[in-house]
Formats: C-alpha cells, structure tokens, sequence
C-alpha cells in the first residue's frame, strides 16, 4: 500500500506517520512548497511514482489552515482540496480519505451527534470543511474514486500545543490551581479521541472500501470539571477553581455505530488516570526542562 | 391492523404533581438558614412566571453564600426527599391502565437524573407494571450538571430520538406528553406529536395549534381521536 499525505507535519499527521511506518506501510508526505507550485507537485507525483514503479493508492488529506482571522481561510482549504481531488483522478490514485472536523456541526441538537445530525457552521474553518466536504461528495459522484469522510473530534495525546484543554490543565496544575469555565448551561460535555486512536482509525479506512461520512471519535462523553478532578489528583494540594461565563457552550458526545459496525473501529484509550498520568509525567518533565533552558540563556544574557 | 401507539410522558409536573415538593425544598433549607420563604400561592405565582429556584430565593436573600448555601440544601433535600412529598395526578392509573387496554405502550422520558427514585416513587403508587421503560439521562451515558432551559431541551431531544431509534422497525405512533415549552420543542425536532398537558405549575407556552390536555381523564379519549 502505497500512501500519499498532506500535513504530515501537524499533530495528527505526524504521529500518522509514525504509526503507518511501524507497519511497514510506506507514506510520502506532501510539504507546503511542494503544495504550493503545482509544477513541483506534479514533478513529485511522477518522480516517486516512477521510482515505485507503481501509482499510488491512497492520498491523506489532513492539512489545512487553521487560523479562523485568514480572510483566505475558506478559499485556501476549499481549493486545496479541488486541487487534490484532481490530483487523485490525473494520477489514477483511488482513495481520497479527508479529514473533516466534527466542529461542522455546529450547535448541537441531540446527543449522541450521529452522522444525520444537521451541520450549521460558525467559524470559517468548520465552514471551510463543510464546503469541502461537499466538494468531494460531488467529485465522487462523477468519478470513480473512493471518497471517505472523516469527522474527527477533538484529539489529545502527548506532544499536543499548550492552547487545547488538557496540557492547558496540565500547566494550571504545576501552578496548584486548574481553572475550569463554568458556562450557564454548566460544565463542557467532551468527547476527545486520542491521537493513536486517529491513527489506528484512519488506517483502518485505508484497508476498507467503505465510503461516506463517518464521525471518528470514542464516543464517551467527559465534562471539563471532570476532566479537572482526575488531573488535580496528580499534584498535591491542586485546587479546582471555576471560572462563570454568561454564554452557553456546545455540549459534545458522537455516535460511533456507524464506524463500529461497517469498519470495525473502537477507540480503545480512554482519557483516564493512567493515560492522563503517563503523559503529565512527560509534560512535567518537559517544563522542568524548558525552565532550566530558560535559566541558563538569562544567565549567559 | 390498528397501528400501535408508544406513549411517551414526562414525569415530573405531567405524571405527578410538584407543587408540594417544591414548596417544601424551599420550607426545609430556608429553616434550616434561618431565612423566610414563599408561601404556597406565591410560589406558585413565581413558578408561573418561570422564575427558578436561583431566582426566587433571591428575593428573601441578597446574601451570595446563603443563596449558594440554600441551593446545595435544596439539592440534597430533593435528592433524599423527593418521593415523600410526590403525588400521583388524579385518575392517571386509571386512564394507564386504560390506555394499556387499548393497544398503546407507555413509557417516561425525563430529565429527572434519580431514576431510583422515580422506580420507588412508580412502585409505591403501583404504577411500575404499566410503564415498559422510564428513559433518564442515565441512559444517554452522560451527566450535566446543570438543568438549565437549553440542557432540558437537548436532554428530551436525545432521550426522544433515542426512544425512536429503539422502537426502530416497529410499526407505531408515537405521541410525547408534556408540560412545558422544552417538551413541546423536542417533540418537534424529534418529530413526535405533541400533547401539552396544561394543568401545570409552570408558564403556559403561547404556540398555536396546540392540542391541550387540562386533566388525565382526557387523555384516553384524546388519543382514540388523535389515532382513528
């Protein structure tokens, strides 16, 4: 199986690599200059495919712009995807597996969020996707190429930016205090998927030949306060702070029967205390050493 | 063959009355606080307005950490105490059983998160043969903490749909009775007919073409009619 990818340098897309590669599955990762100028990408395409003496069979679609203030947002991932879906139909590639977000959704109207729910994004970027994702139902409808959707929810895992809620608490935690927001319809409902979980989930679509939406998540469902309780445990004396928002937050939990039963996936890691613990050690460690390295360029300053 | 009909009702204020329970959980805490209370009509003056708990409390305290204080005495002493001050609507059993007789299916769709309670509250007022299933929170795998207007609405809608999903591929009506302005909207977005059950404690919803129920008595007249 021979995997082309976009955005093997995020949080998603390296540790895909990692996980494919200790498969033996081979991925060639397409940058962002190469991305850019469609002569390098088609002398890629054709360098590698006549090296491997074959076409490729799969391409990845992870990457894309994430800053909601770009006023080029919506037209960057919308024409990204076009021009990766020609791609795939010029160069006899197959499969075409795109990773949506579940944040297409929008304000939810029941729980668990199956894949019927109604979407009705905000941002642009949950805009950005939805546009996208139309775009490839279209494309598949006219072509032969097998189109899997997946609407990814939140992920964490170790090596995760400091700005998403777990390594957020993380560091609330070495400072003796998580702050939780308290929305006035309460706490956060969450429902996370770990990173390896991902992984795991979007190689099983590369073996299947389903094709559709499907959301990937774990569906448990796990409120922030919650979430704050098992973190506060791992330092001692850790208060619980909460923090009152006069708006209302999105409460989130998906529906996975339709990924469980037609491509046999299960999210297997739970955000409990021993998953939870094992990477705060890591993190831990890794401020320690942040804050050394800190120390030392002040004192040479 | 006659269609069978799942009926699916809203427990508290639609199957039993509140009135002395809600009256009580602000009796026994303000005591207890040492803090004065509404009485029984002026309670049910505010609840009409749709005043909460939060609301009400506030104006015989202005004090921030007796208000918090009465609230967490209220939540326990509705918590420990709630079926003892609850009481069967008139005439339901009859109108259940009556209702069974006649081809339908009942079941209790709540936001109530103490299904224990509502087991211990059915069985001592011999309505637990009659009710195939009370659906709670419980039974979406999740907990919120907080009940507010908008939490209730998504509650009943998931609860509601959920119901659906589990008599999928069974051939039946299903008709939701209810007692507020929430159980009317997830009605409508899970696509159930709707029973408004006004003799209620709480702000009467101004929609249009509401088919209205005053008493339990009506009910299974009301329904011969809806499925004929």
């Amino acid at each position: 199986m021979r995997i082309l990818l976009t955005g093997g340098t995020g949080f998603i897309g390296k540790n895909l690599i990692s996980y494919l590669n200790s498969k033996h599955i081979s991925v060639d990762n397409l940058s962002r200059e190469i991305l850019k100028n469609d002569k390098k990408l088609d002398d890629f395409i054709k360098l590698k495919q006549s090296k491997m003496k074959q076409n490729y069979d799969i391409l990845i679609h992870l990457a894309a712009e994430l800053d909601n203030s770009s006023k080029k947002l919506i037209t960057t991932n919308v024409s990204l995807t076009k021009k990766l879906l020609k791609l795939c139909e010029k160069n006899k590639i197959n499969k075409f597996i795109f990773a949506s977000s579940h944040l297409v959704y929008g304000k939810t109207d029941y729980l668990p969020i199956d894949e019927e729910h109604s979407t009705k994004p905000k941002m642009n970027y949950e805009k950005s996707k939805l546009i996208a994702e139309n775009l490839c139902k279209s494309f598949s409808k006219d072509s032969n190429l097998q189109i899997s959707i997946l609407r990814i929810s939140s992920v964490y895992g170790f090596g995760q930016n400091e700005k998403y809620i777990i390594p957020r608490m993380f560091k609330d935690a070495l400072s003796k205090e998580i702050i939780v927001h308290k929305y006035s319809n309460g706490f956060q409902l969450m429902d996370l998927i770990h990173v390896d979980d991902v992984s795991k989930g979007i190689l099983k679509f590369c073996i299947s030949n389903k094709t559709g939406i499907y959301n990937l998540s774990s569906g448990i469902g796990i409120t922030a306060f919650d979430m704050a309780k098992i973190i506060s445990k791992f330092v001692k004396e850790c208060n619980i702070s909460t923090e009152n928002k006069k708006d209302e937050t999105n409460h989130f939990l998906y529906d996975v029967t339709k990924i469980q039963q037609e491509i046999n996936f299960k999210a297997n890691i739970k955000p409990n205390s021993k998953i939870l613990k094992s990477w705060f050690k890591k993190f831990f460690e890794l401020e320690k050493l942040n804050d050394a390295r800190n120390l030392n360029n002040k004192r040479k300053q | 063959m006659k269609m069978k009909n799942l009926i699916i009702f809203d427990f508290d204020d639609t199957i039993v009355d509140n009135s002395k329970l809600d009256y009580m959980g602000f009796k026994i805490p303000c005591q207890k606080l040492g803090i004065k209370f509404p009485s029984k009509l002026k309670l049910k003056t505010y609840r009409k307005k749709g005043l909460t708990a939060r609301e009400i409390i506030k104006f015989f305290s202005n004090n921030e950490k007796i208000i918090m204080e009465f609230l967490i005495l209220r939540k326990i002493f509705l918590k420990k105490k709630s079926s003892n001050y609850l009481t069967v609507k008139p005439f339901s059993n009859l109108v259940f059983q009556k209702l069974i007789k006649s081809n339908n299916e009942l079941v209790i769709c709540t936001v109530n998160n103490n299904p224990k309670m509502i087991n211990f509250f059915l069985k001592v007022n011999n309505l637990n043969q009659l009710f195939k299933k009370i659906f709670t929170i419980k039974d979406l795998g999740i907990t919120l903490e907080n009940n507010n207007y908008s939490n209730r609405i998504l509650i009943k809608t998931s609860l509601l749909r959920l119901i659906l999903k589990n008599s999928k591929n069974q051939n039946k009506n299903f008709i939701f009775i209810g007692n507020s302005l929430e159980d009317y909207f997830a009605a409508k977005k899970s696509k159930i007919k709707f029973i408004y059950f006004q003799n209620s404690y709480l702000p009467n919803p101004k929609i249009n073409n509401l088919i209205k129920i005053t008493k339990m008595k009506q009910l299974s007249n009301l329904i011969k009619g809806e499925t004929n």
